[in-house]
């Protein structure tokens, strides 16, 4: 009698609750993966696309943006340009999983394996997740978020709603606290919350509005600077501080916030999220198929998917299209293991935990304290760099010809690890900009500087000032690094 | 510990963006579909569902972004083939970083954005703003009309209206209810000349006497056998389980239009009249469509003489031969009483002419068109390919001085239908945003 979970490739509802059972005890018994309790959603290629076109969240408010996003989406779908993901996960509790009614039944054990316990295990146990978000609360947040969005459509109109929506979506990247835990989102309570601010919130104003002399002599002299320590935090400090914002566009800027926020260690954790996941799968396809749960033919359409997932164009090919993810990701854990199971003497000399027997705990370690820049810093390994070969090229703008500045050799490792670990982080930061000053004697224009030294595209930045100006209501000025070569914006 | 969900049945959730983003660049859909509208083929106008595309920089969205192209960088790539640490590589031509994408088949370009229109949405933009003018009240508010309409059910009918399942549904749950106790009862006796039958062989077994329990079972039989009969007598089917299908009359409007395309085939009529014609009949058809539930078309060709004709024969035909202008209104005069009386229709009546009437005819169209107005919604007359006013058009305007119904207009341009429609049905009050 044969123990296969399924021969032919068609799901069904009671194949895949063999399947998950069959997975969860391998991820439990196997790789210890610590979860939240599943919930799996099948649904279909339309739905997928509705997905997409909300940052796969499965409750949103509506925005034109996302309509936009799913017209470009949906005319290269229909195209063929391009293929949709074979899953969505979300990072909530339970975490949900969508699986799309057109794979099979190997594709559903694949995306299981990924999602359901790969993804999952990373969103319930990496630190930067259990510091910026609330799996728990966000379903409930975001349906929050949609009512009360709805609700001030309704009341004020769709064009003003979606004016304030615009500006916070255009400063959203710029309003995340990146030093600071944030305090999680209590969406129950946000409700009432939300109505005591709007009461409140008038009166405390007074910072900016107070224009009479200080009363006493130990009051603070005008010439104190407001706020007192640049703010990061773009969208808190107007929520916070704009003088004549009503209190419903401070609650939408609210909500945005809090969604960038819980968004925010998705953007820091691509590669090792994506990473873990594969390293997940493949674990767990192997395992079933050595339990004799798969067959032959379902590991090798496997293979076909998972190659076709971790694979790497290099440069000078026209799929390349920037470092997969989930090729780095997928190659260095998996190396972890490699430099528990069978170090070579390089891997000894460049990992203390080299030849560690328990390679799952180590395993563990890195997917609960790192994101993608300090990972690849900590674990980028020379095996790795000589398989995917690696090398670092530098621009100097007079120059005629770029310059390669090391490549997968012993002298190169340390400033290739160095050189990835820069580029994802700023591919992962905004531009750091910060308010510096609001002028509350004067004319109350609000200064920001840009803290960093790379240059800004001057005219998004000039219509991204816009933006903030309609939300703080009076001037805006933005100081540029290189004052030298460029006029302070503003608007 | 896991949960499986089935989503597929509750649908998409694009609608309140889709109507977001559709908001947004209303402006320039609507430019769009109004040059589909005067220029594109008719096939485009009727069946609607082509992509609009939108340049992308209508809907960028800024934020602060680092702008690298001339400033130094440093980038890992994958792939290393023959580079060493120090080698050069020659920029590309023209300075640029990255290469451009090429177009794809249907002709977007990456800073586009296809919108497509489902036909309700392309004849909201195609008629925003617009409304059938001097839309004539009947006496009685919206045209009512009786209708059957199917209501319960009810116990009694004739015959032929008798409803078998809702029938034997009764019949079975009466059957039911009367049994259910009688079988209790029925089992409580067969259980106790059990227990007799038992003790009967007991007490025989020990050679005691059983004549009180043998004529207890008798008298159990007796009884048995009663209630078995009277389980049996319980009816299949009971007058009372009948049910038949009601129906019932109710008032409703009549959301029915009929409208009547009017035209000149006689010999001055030419294809670019005749593709005139085509147009404004088609965006009368679907305009007035948007108000009814279905609306029916009746073709009328007219020289000297009129025949109803189809579609094909309406704007294929030539014909030669004088012109009078009076047997086609006689005989939509005809049809409409024949076949859609006005208390039941909502009647239109279309017609495009190059203005061409034998002189003496005008008096009796004149009259025939007394008689006919106060029946129709609207009478909508097009003059085609004329430099001046033709009489015919005078009498028009003449009459319409009292029966505002009566609309006329004069094209000689393709394009100049869809603008000379938006005039003739655009609301009076001039919209007060910008």
């Amino acid at each position: 009698m044969s123990k296969f979970l399924f021969t032919d490739n068609d799901w069904t509802f009671a194949r895949i609750d063999a399947v998950t059972e069959a997975i969860a005890d391998i991820a439990a018994e196997e790789l210890q993966l610590d979860t939240y309790p599943n919930q799996l959603e099948i649904i279909s290629a339309e739905q997928m696309l509705d997905a997409y076109a909300s940052i796969g969240l499965p409750v949103y408010y509506a925005h034109w943006s996302f309509g936009k996003q799913r017209a470009i989406e949906s005319g290269q779908y229909r195209r063929g340009e391009m293929g949709l993901a074979y899953e969505l996960v979300i990072n909530s509790n339970p975490c949900i999983s969508y699986l799309m009614e057109e794979n099979t039944m190997t594709m559903q054990t694949l995306v299981i394996a990924h999602a359901a316990y790969g993804h999952n295990a990373f969103f319930k146990n990496n630190i930067f997740f259990q510091q910026w978000t609330d799996a728990g609360g966000i379903l409930d947040y975001l349906a929050f978020a949609q009512r009360y969005i709805a609700h001030c459509e309704e009341r004020y109109g769709i064009d003003a709603v979606t004016d304030v929506l615009d500006a916070a979506h255009a400063i959203s990247r710029n309003g995340v606290d990146r030093a600071r835990r944030p305090r999680q989102l209590s969406a129950r309570a946000e409700e009432q919350r939300r109505e005591e601010r709007e009461r409140y919130l008038q009166q405390q104003l007074s910072e900016i509005w107070r224009t009479l002399p200080p009363h006493s002599a130990d009051q603070p002299a005008a010439s104190v600077s407001f706020p007192p320590d640049p703010q990061e935090n773009l969208l808190y400090f107007i929520e916070k501080n704009a003088p004549h914002l009503e209190g419903w566009k401070r609650e939408i800027l609210r909500i945005v916030r809090k969604i960038a926020q819980y968004l925010y260690p998705q953007g820091q954790t691509k590669i090792m999220n994506e990473g873990f996941a594969c390293f997940v799968h493949y674990h767990i396809l192997h395992s079933l198929h050595a339990r004799g749960l798969v067959t032959d033919g379902t590991l090798l359409e496997f293979y076909a998917s998972h190659t076709a997932v971790t694979f790497q164009p290099d440069f000078d090919d026209p799929r390349y299209s920037g470092i997969n993810p989930y090729a780095l990701g997928f190659a260095m854990f998996q190396d972890i293991k490699r430099v528990c199971l069978a170090p070579t003497e390089e891997d000894r000399r460049w990992f203390p935990f080299a030849g560690d027997p328990d390679w799952r705990k180590q395993i563990h370690f890195a997917m609960r304290e790192f994101r993608d820049e300090s990972f690849v810093l900590q674990y980028l390994s020379p095996k790795v760099m000589r398989d995917l070969h690696l090398f670092a090229l530098s621009n100097d703008p007079s120059a005629t010809t770029y310059q390669v500045s090391a490549i997968h050799d012993d002298p190169g490792y340390q400033y290739l690890r160095q050189a990835l670990a820069q580029q994802i982080a700023e591919s992962t930061r905004p531009p750091d900009i910060q308010i510096v000053s609001v002028d509350r004697w004067g004319d109350r224009h609000l200064r920001l500087r840009q803290m960093d030294h790379q240059p800004l595209a001057q005219d998004e930045a000039q219509r991204t000032l816009s933006f903030v100006h309609s939300l703080w209501g009076y001037d805006v000025h933005l100081d540029m690094e290189d004052l030298s070569l460029r006029e302070p914006l503003s608007s | 510990m896991s949960m499986i969900i089935d989503r597929r049945s509750s649908g998409t959730r694009s609608t309140a963006n889709q109507d977001r983003l559709q908001r947004r660049v209303r402006a320039r859909l609507k430019v769009a579909v109004e040059k589909m509208a005067s220029s594109g083929s008719i096939e485009d106008l009727a069946n609607a569902d082509q992509p609009i595309s939108i340049p992308t920089r209508d809907l960028h969205e800024p934020s602060f972004r680092r702008d690298l192209s001339d400033t130094s960088w440093e980038r890992v790539l994958p792939g290393n083939k023959e580079y060493q640490r120090g080698d050069k590589i020659s920029k590309p031509e023209g300075g640029g970083s990255g290469k451009g994408r090429e177009g794809s088949p249907d002709g977007l370009g990456d800073d586009e954005v296809a919108i497509v229109l489902s036909a309700d949405e392309f004849l909201d933009l195609l008629f925003d703003g617009l409304v059938l003018p001097n839309l004539r009240k009947t006496a009685l508010g919206d045209i009512q009309a009786d209708q059957w309409r199917r209501a319960g059910f009810i116990k009694d009918g004739s015959p032929s209206r008798m409803h078998v399942g809702r029938t034997m549904r009764a019949a079975r749950a009466r059957r039911l209810a009367l049994r259910a106790g009688k079988r209790r009862e029925l089992q409580d006796l067969l259980d106790a000349r059990g227990t007799l039958q038992e003790e009967i062989q007991g007490r025989l077994a020990q050679k005691q006497d059983v004549s009180v329990e043998q004529e207890r079972l008798s008298e159990l039989d007796r009884q048995i056998a009663a209630l078995e009969r009277k389980i049996k007598a319980i009816p299949f089917i009971d007058e009372a389980d009948l049910r038949f299908a009601h129906i019932d009359q109710q008032p409703h409007p009549i959301t029915n239009a009929v409208m009547f395309c009017v035209m000149d085939v006689s010999g001055s009529m030419g294809e670019k009249e005749k593709d005139l014609a085509k147009r404004f009949f088609l965006l009368l058809y679907l305009f007035v469509h948007r108000h009814y539930q279905a609306v029916q078309i009746i073709f009328i060709k007219h020289h000297s003489t009129a025949s109803e004709c189809s579609e094909q024969a309406f704007f294929g035909a030539r014909e030669g031969g004088g012109t009078l202008v009076s047997p086609a209104i006689t005989l939509t005069e005809e049809i409409m009483q024949q076949r859609f009386p006005p208390d039941r229709w909502n009647v239109y009546l279309a017609q495009v002419s190059d203005g061409d009437n034998y002189f003496a005819d005008n008096a009796v169209v004149e009259e025939h068109l007394m008689s006919l107005l106060p029946r129709l919604r609207n009478l909508f007359y097009l003059e085609v390919n004329r430099d001046s006013e033709s009489d015919l058009l005078q009498l028009y305007e003449a009459i319409a001085q009292d029966f505002p119904e009566l609309i006329t207009a004069r094209a000689s341009e393709r394009e100049d239908i869809y603008p000379l429609f938006r005039t003739l049905f655009a609301t009076e009050e001039i919209p007060s945003h910008v």
